[in-house]
């Protein structure tokens, strides 16, 4: 059990590369955070650094208030899971378990009850003899996450641990590193690319881009408060809509208006930040299940209601995405709820957005305008 | 509806592979069905193309293996076949496995290990020939390299020292070519084992460091494991090399010494094309080296065999055979 701190640690690569810039982090003990981006945005160069695998260009990276900088891997006490596994193929699943235990000379019984104990966790033990190649991907993956386990690291570092499992595995190993967390209370740093696994799994989300971190909150502060374009478009599936569109203020109203519709801001818009904006174009935008062709909510709000070409409809059992075209010109998605929906393709609909749960971005910097 | 019938390329296959059957079939599988037959026969002297089976001209059939075997020169040539081999291939993996280690070590990131590895697989470019002349140079008598240093440096001592003969003795006429063997494959063994490292997945050594393994017990006990199959190939093809060994010895001393560098394949050369021409005893010894090898190669896949995947094929089996009981 450990916190962290990454204080302006950068990572330059020969040739001018940067991977890593002014990266600023704390994490507290037992907390479960995620590194999320696209491919390329860091988060492994970060993960690796911390875990002493990539030497830091500039800034200290501590580990209980100590500077680990230039500490071993094998001294920083940490414990990782890497996304191929890892596991040393020669060796069976308890020789793997137990290797680093052994080459820190604990006494065998003492290895043999840490193996027993991590191997019950993960439901692992009628595989202990087996070699990794005898082994599924799922069985692989816990084995590799037993070997982090009998360890008892301070931290637990994970790389795309799910990435090489098929959708449905995916899901359940998800829920067992979950519940694996509230087990341990152990410091856990998550690496993926995947935003429904950062939404999940994680008690604080990083999301990075191009090797700056954009954003550090909870999961669903993220979801509702993105800071820029790029969180709220990386966060939310399907992705959020966005519209080029103007800001209108007329009296203490506040409207937007993009391709002949105009929606009315509730009052809560009615700020400086926004007002001042009045005939300036800024980046509507709107998730897709703030939209809906709910003739009844459609119906009590008009000052929000617009209606537009129906061309994909994409019936997923609980949910229904709505893939429409506004004035010929501007697509957009929403999700609906399949009992109440009677859109069909082809047909011009009669939607309303949730005013309440709109985003306004600066056209410039993409940034929230309001925060 | 008519099914459509599929089309078949395997036919182009078979053709494609007919030049190479054919080449295979004239010149490696005839020959070698015609040293086995003529192992059996009275087959010798110069020009002679007429040969009888032993027991027709009232021999035993395998007169010409016991005579083989029961040669002093033959046991001795085998002797020192082995005796080369060994001195020659332990080092050659020593060396190669160090500078594997040294090279592929991803903490100590070595630089201009491109250029290391071009001079260390040098020597197996140069023909045998010069290797064999530029040994031949340094362990000179009177006047060699060897010779004039040992002079110079027993000059400095105040003390007189006469040329020492290499080539004259048993011993260090061994070592020398069993040094040149080395000198000349040691970068070809190193390349595969490099190869054989780079193939294994980085995060297994990341893992071995997280770990708390040192760069010793990374090599060893995760390394060398990995490279289990590399390692059956270099010591398998090694071994046929080294028992099949006859241009650096043949080149550099010859029967010379009292037969001190005599190889089995010098044996048999000597044998078939050294004066006396028997052809039927060359083919007998070829056949002893051929049994030689083959069982030598047998029990090396069997010892390093994947006893992983046996067992894994195993398993499966019984898996297959308890959903099969439980349908």
């Amino acid at each position: 059990m450990a916190s962290l701190s990454f204080q302006h640690v950068y990572k330059k690569y020969e040739g001018g590369v940067v991977a890593v810039s002014d990266f600023n982090l704390d994490v507290a003990d037992k907390e479960f955070v995620i590194l999320v981006g696209p491919s390329g945005c860091g988060k492994s160069t970060t993960l690796r650094m911390l875990a002493g695998l990539e030497d830091i260009s500039e800034g200290e990276i501590y580990i209980d208030d100590r500077c680990v900088n230039d500490v071993l891997p094998k001294d920083r006490d940490i414990a990782m899971v890497f996304q191929n596994y890892a596991l040393y193929p020669h060796m069976s699943v308890r020789d793997n378990m137990a290797f680093a235990l052994k080459l820190r000379k604990m006494p065998k019984d003492e290895i043999n009850r840490r193996v027993q104990e991590a191997a019950k966790i993960l439901e692992i033990e009628h595989l202990l003899d087996r070699k990794p190649k005898a082994l599924s991907g799922g069985q692989r993956q816990r084995v590799a996450l037993g070997r982090a386990i009998v360890r008892d690291p301070k931290v637990f570092l994970m790389d795309e641990p799910l990435s090489n499992l098929d959708a449905k595995l995916r899901v359940q190993m998800r829920v067992e590193i979950t519940k694996l967390h509230h087990r341990l209370k152990t410091t856990f740093v998550y690496v993926t690319h995947d935003q429904t696994e950062a939404m999940t799994m994680g008690t604080r989300i990083v999301v990075m881009k191009d090797g700056f971190i954009q954003q550090v909150d909870s999961p669903t502060e993220l979801y509702d408060n993105p800071v820029n374009t790029f969180v709220a478009g990386f966060i939310g599936m399907p992705p959020m809509n966005f519209i080029n569109a103007v800001i209108n203020v007329e009296g203490s109203d506040v409207f937007v208006s993009f391709e002949n519709v105009t929606i009315k801001l509730p009052e809560r818009y009615a700020v400086e930040e926004v007002m001042e904006r009045d005939g300036q174009e800024v980046i509507f935008g709107v998730r897709p299940e703030a939209i809906t062709d709910d003739i009844t909510y459609v119906t009590d709000h008009p000052e929000s209601a617009f209606t537009a070409d129906v061309d994909v409809v994409e019936m997923l059992g609980a949910e229904t995405y709505l893939y429409v075209t506004v004035n010929g010109s501007l697509p957009l998605t929403c999700r609906v709820d399949p009992t109440t929906s009677q859109s069909a393709v082809g047909q011009v609909v009669d939607l309303a957005v949730d005013s309440n749960r709109i985003h306004l971005f600066d056209k410039d910097t993409e940034q929230s305008i309001i925060s | 509806m008519r099914n459509k019938k599929l089309v078949n390329y395997a036919k182009y296959g078979y053709l494609f592979s007919i030049p190479f059957i054919v080449a295979f079939c004239l010149f490696t599988l005839y020959p070698v069905i015609y040293t086995f037959i003529i192992g059996f026969t009275d087959l010798k002297g110069a020009g002679n193309t007429e040969w009888h089976f032993l027991p027709t001209v009232g021999k035993n059939l395998f007169a010409n293996f016991k005579d083989v075997l029961t040669s002093g020169t033959f046991q001795k040539a085998f002797k020192n076949t082995w005796i080369i081999w060994i001195f020659n291939f332990i080092p050659q993996i020593g060396f190669a496995l160090l500078f594997t280690a040294w090279f592929t070590d991803r903490r100590s990131k070595v630089k201009g290990t491109g250029l290391f590895k071009i001079l260390f697989y040098m020597p197996n470019i140069i023909t045998a020939a010069t290797l064999a002349i530029l040994f031949n140079v340094l362990f000179g008598y009177p006047k060699g390299a060897f010779n004039d240093i040992f002079s110079g440096v027993a000059k400095v001592f105040g003390v007189t020292r006469e040329a020492y003969n290499f080539n004259a003795h048993e011993w260090p006429v061994k070592i020398i070519i069993a040094f040149v063997q080395f000198f000349q494959w040691y970068g070809h063994t190193m390349v595969n084992l490099i190869a054989g490292v780079i193939g294994i997945s980085p995060e297994i050594f990341e893992a071995a460091e997280i770990d708390g393994a040192n760069r010793v017990q990374t090599f060893f006990k995760v390394t060398i494991p990995c490279i289990r199959q590399i390692m059956l190939f270099v010591l398998v093809t090694s071994l046929i090399g080294g028992l099949n060994m006859f241009d650096i010895p043949q080149l550099y001393i010859g029967t010379k010494a009292n037969n001190a560098g005599l190889t089995t394949n010098m044996y048999i050369r000597n044998q078939a094309f050294g004066g006396s021409y028997l052809y039927n005893r060359a083919a007998a010894a070829s056949v002893i080296l051929f049994i030689i090898i083959v069982i030598l190669s047998s029990i090396l896949f069997y010892i390093l065999r994947d006893r992983d995947e046996a067992k894994l094929k195993k398993l499966r089996k019984q898996e297959l055979k308890a959903a099969r009981k439980g349908l």
